[in-house]
């Protein structure tokens, strides 16, 4: 342990008093930000067990307009998973329901490892610093090469069920996949850059908005890791805006989804169709 | 996303569960020490992954140093992190040694290093905007102010470059809502401060180590050195500064007022130290460019 010596920090108090009316609105902000996060950890896990679609009228057991959506959902989905709503759920949910449905398949499973194999070089390539990179993906390899090596599908699933609520191991697998997703978006940085607002640098969103742990996802967070990732997602959207259906969307438009996400303010769960 | 509406989003959603914690209660001092190392309370082992990385952080900056950056990792706990910035020249902190003191978290790079400013005169300058008296840095990436936050793909180097960048030519304008001198020449008169408050504190200060900080004996020894190496350019800038000795200085931002500038004493107390670090180091008392022994005389 060390031992800081403040010299006679103890007699000034004029310090400490100065410390309260310098902790601004922000930072107060922030910390309870923090404090709240810290709750919901301890509720929700990062991705949770298989539950029937039905089991969300309970959420609305007072709100008509929910309840008819939730009836229409079920039409063309049997079960919903959820998980922790930290601002990282797009890229865990994603990463973790395309993962499980590549377990189907071995040989897009194994296309989909040799893919992964090589993108490091890619993001070293853009600028990345290997060693900053590298813990992450190293850790992605693992959790693919320890699922990949059941052979039995179930049990394979269930490994990567578990793998993804040690927060170690989940946490690893979000940076890795927003690394992916701020690499693909400098790649093609003249495309994307239509979609991003201000004068901001396509550079500059993803050193504020894609890299960053707990930044929730937009659209353009979204196309860019399905680029990356070499896939399309279905965003099923479920708000208290008018009509009784919920509201589909293909990203990238025209794809043939693989892994389909509920999209409620602020927040991604994951569906599976019927 | 700012955080205020990152916040509500989150307000939003989880207000149904949860009760929202109330800023102004006596949650206040829990909150308040959250950024500081020495009292954030945090005790929570590093994972494996955590502590390996915090060395190749090390590692790289031992391999490729930045310019005046100098970092030693703690001997008896590897989540500290100790970190010397060399003011920039042409800047009012140009030859001082400052001082920071970091703590990686558990889970380590996922969440930013926590970081305290220590060369402080035990908490009475406040060396830069973001430079709090109480040691409290204000930056994006360490979660202490608004703006750009941190992203596991940086290391404990960007945090480092990252104050050394605020510790420019024209510090007063790092405070927001100054980017237009409230008083004009207040830019001029901080940097005047700050360039005697550097020699005052963040040179003889430091060299004496006056506020008994536990500095790592590496770093004690780079500051030795650089001292030597830079001496004749703090006495260049005490003997330019001499006719205001006696003047009250002027910090804009409120601090330290009714205390004067005391160019004279500060030479005198770097001459002292210069003859200490000759006797420690036994080296003879002619250097290279001097007539001998008086030293002293060379730039009269």
């Amino acid at each position: 342990m060390v031992i800081v010596i403040m010299g006679d920090e103890a007699k000034n108090s004029s310090t400490a008093t100065e410390d309260v009316s310098q902790l601004n609105q922000d930072e107060l902000i922030m910390a309870q930000q923090r404090q709240i996060e810290k709750e919901i950890s301890e509720t929700i896990p990062l991705v949770g067990d298989l539950e029937n679609i039905l089991l969300l009228e309970h959420e609305y057991s007072n709100d008509d307009v929910y309840q008819e959506k939730v009836k229409n959902l079920a039409k063309k989905y049997k079960s919903i998973r959820r998980t922790r709503p930290d601002g990282n759920c797009f890229f865990r949910a994603f990463s973790f329901a395309y993962i499980e449905r590549l377990l189907d398949k071995k040989e897009d499973f194994d296309a989909f490892y040799k893919k992964t194999a090589k993108s490091k070089d890619d993001l070293v390539e853009l600028g990345f610093q290997q060693f900053t990179v590298e813990d992450f993906y190293d850790t992605y390899l693992d959790v693919l090469k320890r699922v990949g090596d059941i052979a039995e599908v179930e049990g394979a699933k269930t490994e990567l069920h578990s793998l993804f609520n040690d927060q170690g191991y989940s946490d690893y697998m979000v940076v890795y996949l927003r690394l992916l997703t701020s690499g693909q978006l400098q790649k093609e940085k003249d495309f994307y850059s239509c979609f991003i607002e201000g004068h901001t640098t396509v550079e500059d969103f993803c050193h504020q908005e894609v890299e960053p742990m707990y930044k929730e996802s937009d659209h353009i967070h979204i196309i860019a890791a399905c680029a990356a990732l070499g896939t399309g997602v279905r965003v099923v959207y479920m708000d208290r805006g008018t009509g009784k259906a919920v509201t589909e969307h293909d990203l990238p438009e025209g794809c043939v989804p693989s892994v389909h996400l509920l999209y409620r303010p602020g927040h991604y769960d994951i569906l599976y169709p019927i | 996303m700012c955080v205020v509406c990152h916040l509500f989003t989150n307000l939003k959603w989880f207000s149904q569960n949860l009760d929202i914690v109330d800023m102004t209660s006596s949650n206040h001092l829990d909150i308040k020490y959250q950024w500081d190392p020495s009292r954030d309370g945090d005790s929570a082992i590093l994972t494996p992954t955590a502590s390996v990385r915090i060395k190749r952080d090390l590692l790289e900056i031992f391999k490729d140093p930045p310019p005046g950056i100098y970092v030693v990792g703690d001997e008896s706990d590897i989540r500290y992190v100790h970190a010397i910035i060399v003011g920039v020249m042409d800047t009012p902190y140009e030859g001082g040694f400052f001082y920071f003191l970091l703590k990686c978290p558990a889970d380590y790079p996922i969440l930013p290093p926590k970081v305290k400013f220590m060369t402080t005169d035990a908490g009475r300058v406040r060396f830069n905007p973001n430079l709090y008296k109480n040691g409290k840095v204000c930056l994006s990436i360490l979660g202490t102010w608004t703006g750009p936050a941190w992203s596991p793909a940086q290391q404990i180097s960007t945090v480092l470059l990252s104050i050394q960048s605020l510790m420019n030519e024209k510090p007063y304008y790092n405070e927001p809502g100054y980017d237009r001198e409230r008083t004009p020449g207040d830019a001029k008169r901080y940097n005047e401060y700050l360039r005697h408050e550097t020699l005052r504190v963040a040179v003889c200060g430091m060299l004496e180590n006056e506020c008994h900080l536990s500095i790592p004996p590496q770093l004690v020894e780079m500051m030795e050195s650089t001292f030597l190496q830079f001496f004749d350019l703090y006495t260049e800038t005490c003997r330019d500064n001499l006719r205001s000795d006696g003047e009250f200085y002027i910090d804009p931002f409120g601090g330290n007022t009714g205390c004067n500038f005391e160019y004279t004493k500060i030479l005198e107390r770097l001459e002292t130290i210069r003859s200490n670090l000759q006797k420690k180091q036994n080296i003879p008392v002619s250097l290279p460019f001097t007539d001998g022994e008086g030293s002293d005389e060379k730039d009269v």
